[in-house]
């Protein structure tokens, strides 16, 4: 790659960031780049007279007490992935976000930060103001998916991967840019790596990855599983045509949000969000500080580091 | 009772018969607790491992998430011995009495007792959930209303989760009914020439009898409680903030953490804990000594 330097100059900025060690080698190449937005059930939030996605956490709000009154769960989240990705949206679109999800979460001390205990005390206030589904912490997964996917949550944060669901469950659904005018860019997952050993078969992996990294290749694979390129690739018109439209729109849209950042789980270990499942219901039921569920998260992350 | 020497000559036979469970006794139970004892002395993880002493036990000492494993397996322990041994030699003392349908309470009594614990958690979680749960739906219809969230919220999570498992005391039932079906009926024949109501004869007849069977109970349902892992970790994981944890699943998470030595002095401090159990409980029941 260092040799091919057309073919590197051809991912995303970023994109091998997942992919390297901290002195910069890099040790895989990226096969996707997701990216992350809101879903909303535009027939529910017509009904509670919402006209527009909010585009401000105070609108997120408003929006919440407008949905509570037509007996809809507003948002819907699970203590874990989902919950965390709004956690990241809201430290996301505050500024200087972007780069403690990408680095500064590693170093722990959140309790010291205040965007991140704004954001901490936001995503709880949403739990106690009933804007969340009442069993939004098991950490299962489906605990989010399922309320909105059975017409009884109005929204939830999830990726492009969610489509296909949705999609089985024909709601009338959009995909939104985070209130606060950001989306979660994760930049570049599901890497590819080789063991080679000798250069024949280095040229030969090399010459495979080039293959498969290519706009051709890129394309086909997005066009069958949904899930996008790390590589600069500007589709056209009539190929643009055959690509998801919920998500592929979201994707044409990153260039132009305020803040673009990875999510959560980017750069903390298993142990934060292991500390995270743990501690999450604890804290919105007021057994804990913000404080202490802050400590935890940093001493979890300092633990595995 | 003493056993009789073995024939003369018949010494090598013996000693050879006991070779395959003396070596599979070896490889699967010795060797790993050794490994485990060993282990535990040593910051062990897939960098590497080097001699600590005691060092992981003295981390123990000051771990807040230990403490509370510890807590919580002691909690689980005596809710096993004084609810679910006493459940389960009532329901056996009472089907005995062979009321009318005891074979059809008997299995269904003991019906939990064949389904996988992570199958019966499952249900559990669904049992529990909050938003369609049939515990609150249950307490809506009569009038009680209810949102929370019992296996999440901090102060009902421990006894929700003991309360899937406490009351299902089959295996003591089944073993005590056995015991009583095998007291002699002449014991409770005298007991009714001497006057003896259906209570005083389950109190002053049947109860002393069973002094053995409760006690191999009481050992079963505490090793139980020691080992107890599949249903808190699928219903809730330890959580939350650690009011359900309990020392296998602590002994889990510090593994798949990578902390393998510390893990293993979790897992050490364990068989310890069992061995004091069963000693103890023998003791207190004089397992196997004779009053007569």
């Amino acid at each position: 790659m260092e040799r091919d330097t057309t073919w590197k100059a051809a991912f995303e900025p970023g994109a091998f960031a997942s992919l390297s060690d901290d002195e910069g080698h890099v040790w895989g190449i990226p096969e996707q780049r997701d990216v992350v937005g809101v879903y909303y059930n535009e027939a529910l939030l017509r009904r509670a007279g919402i006209a527009a996605f909010p585009t401000t956490w105070d609108e997120l709000l408003a929006a919440c007490s407008r949905l509570k009154a037509t007996s809809v769960i507003p948002f819907a989240m699970d203590g874990d992935w989902v919950t965390q990705l709004m956690w990241a949206n809201l430290i996301g679109t505050q500024p200087g976000g972007a780069e403690f999800l990408q680095s500064g979460i590693e170093d722990g001390g959140f309790a010291d930060d205040p965007d991140v205990v704004q954001a901490t005390e936001f995503l709880k206030r949403l739990h106690t103001d009933g804007c969340v589904n009442k069993d939004a912490f098991s950490g299962d997964y489906n605990r989010a998916a399922a309320p909105f996917l059975a017409g009884q949550a109005a929204m939830i944060a999830n990726g492009p991967w969610m489509v296909a669901d949705i999609e089985a469950a024909k709601i009338d659904a959009g995909y939104a840019i985070s209130p606060g005018d950001g989306l979660i860019v994760i930049p570049g997952s599901a890497g590819w790596a080789s063991g080679a050993k000798d250069d024949a078969h280095r040229e030969a992996v090399a010459a495979f990855m080039r293959f498969i990294t290519s706009d051709e290749q890129m394309l086909r694979k997005a066009v069958a599983t949904g899930s996008y390129w790390p590589t600069k690739l500007e589709p056209t018109a009539s190929q643009a045509e055959r690509l998801e439209p919920l998500s592929y729109r979201l994707l044409e849209q990153v260039d132009e949000v305020t803040y673009a950042y990875p999510h959560a789980k980017f750069a903390t270990p298993q142990a934060f969000t292991k500390a995270w499942i743990n501690d999450w219901p604890a804290y919105v039921q007021g057994a804990m500080s913000t404080e202490d569920f802050l400590d935890g998260l940093s001493e979890a992350v300092q633990r595995q580091r | 009772m003493r056993l009789e020497a073995p024939t003369r000559g018949m010494g090598l036979g013996i000693a050879l018969s006991l070779v395959p469970g003396a070596a599979l006794f070896t490889v699967f139970f010795l060797v790993p607790v050794g490994v485990v004892v060993a282990t535990s002395l040593s910051d062990w993880s897939p960098i590497g491992s080097a001699f600590t002493g005691l060092e992981n036990y003295r981390l123990l000492l000051a771990d807040d998430a230990f403490w509370m494993a510890l807590r919580n397996t002691a909690l689980f322990a005596v809710a096993a011995l004084f609810i679910q041994v006493p459940v389960g030699v009532a329901v056996a003392i009472i089907l005995s009495q062979r009321i009318r349908g005891w074979r059809v309470l008997r299995t269904v009594y003991f019906l939990p007792n064949v389904v996988s614990g992570a199958a019966l958690a499952l249900v559990y979680l669904t049992f529990y959930n909050p938003r369609y749960g049939l515990l609150n739906q249950a307490l809506g219809a009569i009038g009680v209303d209810s949102s929370r969230d019992w296996l999440f919220d901090v102060d009902t999570a421990l006894p929700a989760v003991a309360a899937t498992w406490v009351f299902t005391a089959g295996v003591v039932m089944i073993l005590v009914m056995a015991e009583i079906a095998a007291i002699p009926a002449e014991v409770y024949d005298a007991a009714l020439v001497d006057g003896a109501s259906g209570w005083q004869r389950a109190r002053y007849v049947t109860l002393p009898l069973l002094r053995d069977v409760i006690g191999v109970c009481a050992i079963l349902v505490l090793l139980f409680t020691l080992a107890y892992f599949d249903g808190v970790y699928i219903m809730t994981g330890g959580g939350p903030a650690d009011q359900t944890l309990t020392l296998s699943l602590y002994a889990f998470q510090q593994y798949s953490e990578s902390n393998w030595g510390y893990a293993n002095a979790i897992g050490a401090l364990l068989i310890a804990l069992g061995a004091i159990v069963i000693v103890a409980v023998r003791r207190v029941f004089r397992i196997g000594q004779r009053d007569f």
